[in-house]
C-alpha cells in the first residue's frame, strides 16, 4: 500500500516541476493523470462503500476540468482544476481506507467481546463440571463406606449366627451326653443298642438315632464319622468285621432319617483303642461301643482319628 | 459655487483631477479582483489541521502545501489574485491528502493490532478448551 501511495504523491510533484518549466504537453497531462487517479478510486470497492460522497466531489471537479479543456482550451485553468480533481480522488481513496480499517476494528472488537464471553462461559462450565466430579467422588466414597459398614455388619451377624449355632449344637449334644475331645465332639453309643454278636440296631436304639439325625439336620455344616469298636472277646478279624458292620448300621439309620450320605462316613476298628480294661465285665461293656465324631462347622475333622 | 470660482486651466485643479481619477481607478480595481483572503485562511486552517492530525512536515504533501501557501501569499501581495487563489486552493487539497493519509495509516495500524489480539485470544481459547476436556 505504501509504495503505491508514495508513487501517487510523487507524480503530481513531477508534473509540477514540468509545469514550472512551462513545457506542458498537449493534450493536458494533468487532466490525463486526474482521469487515471479518478478511475483508480472509482474501481475501488472500499471507496464505493465508504467514500461515495468524496468520490462524487472528485467526479464533479473532474467534469469542471474537462469542461475547461474542451470548451475553453484554457491550459492553465485546466491544469489547476485537474490537479484539484486528482487530489480529491486521492482524498476519497485515503478516507475509504481509513473507514474500512475503522470498520474492521469495530467488527473485530465485537468478535473479541463474543470470544471473551465464550471463554468465560467455558470456564464456568469447567468449574461446574469439576464441582460435579468432586460431588460424584464424594458420593462414591460415601457409598463405599456404607458398603464396608454393611459388610462388617454382615460378618458380625454371621459370626453371631455361627456362635449361636455352635452353642445350640453344644446344647443339643448335651442331651446325647456328648463330650468334647481332642478330635472334636464325640457321642458314644453304648453296645446296649445292639444284641451281643449282632450288628442290627435294637428297637430301643431308635430314639437316640432320631436325636442324632435331628442334630445333623439342624447343623447342615457338620459331618460325622461313625466309628465301631468291640471288646477283645473272639478273633480280631471277626471283631473288625463286627465293628465295621455296626458302624455301617448306624450310618444307614442316619441316612434313612434324611441325612445326606456324603455327610456320614463309617469305619470299623475292631478291638483297637479300648477305653477300659477287657479283663472285667464292665470294662468290656465300655469297650463295645459306637463313637459318632462331629466335624467342625466347615466339615473338617480336627485330626484323623 | 466655489468650483465655479476656480479657473479650468489652473495647474492646481489639474492635479486634483488626476488624483481623484487615480484613486477611483484603484478602488475599482480592488472591487473587480479582491484578494483571496478567505481561501488563504482556509488553506492555512487545512495545513494546521493536517499537522495536528499527525501529518509530518517532511511528508511530500505537507511540503507541497506549505510551499504553495507561501507562493499564494506572495502572489496576493503582488496583486496576482488568480494565481493566489489557485495556489491556495491546491495547498488546501494537498493538506487534506496529507491528513487523510495519516488517518488511514493510523486506522490501518489499529486494525492490525486488533487482528493480532484476536488471534492471540483465539489461540488462548483453543489452548484452554482441550486442557479443560482432559481434566479429570
Amino acid at each position: 500500500m505504501t509504495p503505491s501511495r508514495r508513487k501517487t504523491t510523487i507524480v503530481p510533484l513531477a508534473l509540477l516541476a514540468l509545469a514550472a518549466c512551462s513545457t506542458t504537453p498537449l493534450p493536458n497531462a494533468y487532466l490525463d493523470n486526474a482521469h487515471r487517479t479518478y478511475d483508480q478510486a472509482s474501481s475501488n470497492g472500499d471507496v464505493d462503500r465508504y467514500a461515495s460522497g468524496e468520490l462524487a466531489r472528485a467526479r464533479n471537479a473532474l467534469a469542471q476540468a474537462d469542461n475547461a479543456w474542451t470548451a475553453k482550451r484554457d491550459q492553465e485553468e485546466t491544469s489547476h482544476l485537474a490537479y484539484l480533481a486528482q487530489q480529491d480522488a486521492q482524498i476519497a481513496m485515503n478516507i475509504a481506507a481509513k473507514r474500512a480499517a475503522d470498520a474492521r476494528v469495530e467488527t473485530a472488537s465485537a468478535e473479541r467481546e463474543r470470544l471473551r464471553a465464550d471463554i468465560r462461559t467455558r470456564q464456568a462450565q469447567d468449574a461446574e463440571r469439576n464441582a460435579q466430579s468432586a460431588q460424584r467422588q464424594a458420593q462414591s466414597a460415601q457409598a463405599q463406606a456404607q458398603f464396608a459398614q454393611t459388610q462388617a455388619q454382615d460378618a458380625q451377624a454371621r459370626a453371631a449366627l455361627e456362635a449361636s449355632r455352635a452353642n445350640r449344637l453344644q446344647n443339643e449334644l448335651t442331651t446325647l451326653q456328648a463330650k468334647p475331645t481332642d478330635h472334636g465332639i464325640v457321642v458314644i453309643l453304648q453296645d446296649v443298642l445292639f444284641d451281643v454278636g449282632h450288628a442290627s440296631l435294637r428297637e430301643g436304639a431308635q430314639s437316640r438315632i432320631d436325636q442324632l439325625a435331628a442334630v445333623l439336620k439342624n447343623h447342615p455344616e457338620r459331618r460325622v464319622l461313625v466309628q465301631g469298636y468291640t471288646d477283645s472277646t473272639g478273633t480280631a478279624a471277626l471283631n473288625m468285621a463286627l465293628s465295621r458292620a455296626r458302624a455301617e448300621a448306624v450310618r444307614l439309620a442316619l441316612i434313612q432319617r434324611g441325612v445326606s450320605s456324603d455327610r456320614v462316613d463309617a469305619h470299623g476298628y475292631g478291638e483297637e483303642r479300648p477305653v477300659a480294661t477287657n479283663a472285667t465285665q464292665s470294662g468290656r461293656t465300655q469297650n463295645r461301643r459306637v463313637e459318632v465324631v462331629f466335624s467342625d462347622e466347615h466339615g473338617q475333622f480336627a485330626s484323623t482319628p | 459655487m466655489p468650483a465655479h470660482r476656480l479657473a479650468p486651466t489652473s495647474p492646481l485643479r489639474c492635479i486634483a483631477w488626476a488624483t481623484a481619477v487615480t484613486a477611483s481607478l484603484l478602488l475599482a480595481a480592488c472591487a473587480h479582483a479582491p484578494a483571496p483572503t478567505e481561501q488563504l485562511g482556509a488553506s492555512r486552517a487545512a495545513i494546521e489541521s493536517a499537522q495536528s492530525a499527525g501529518a509530518s512536515d517532511v511528508s511530500p504533501e505537507m511540503a507541497l502545501a506549505r510551499n504553495k501557501l507561501a507562493r499564494a501569499d506572495a502572489a496576493a501581495k503582488a496583486h496576482d489574485e488568480v494565481k493566489a487563489r489557485r495556489l491556495a486552493e491546491e495547498a488546501a487539497l494537498d493538506a487534506q491528502v496529507a491528513r487523510s493519509r495519516i488517518e488511514a495509516e493510523k486506522s490501518g495500524k489499529a486494525a492490525d493490532e486488533v487482528a493480532a489480539s484476536m488471534s492471540a485470544l483465539r489461540e488462548e481459547m483453543n489452548r484452554s478448551s482441550p486442557g479443560a476436556a482432559t481434566k479429570p
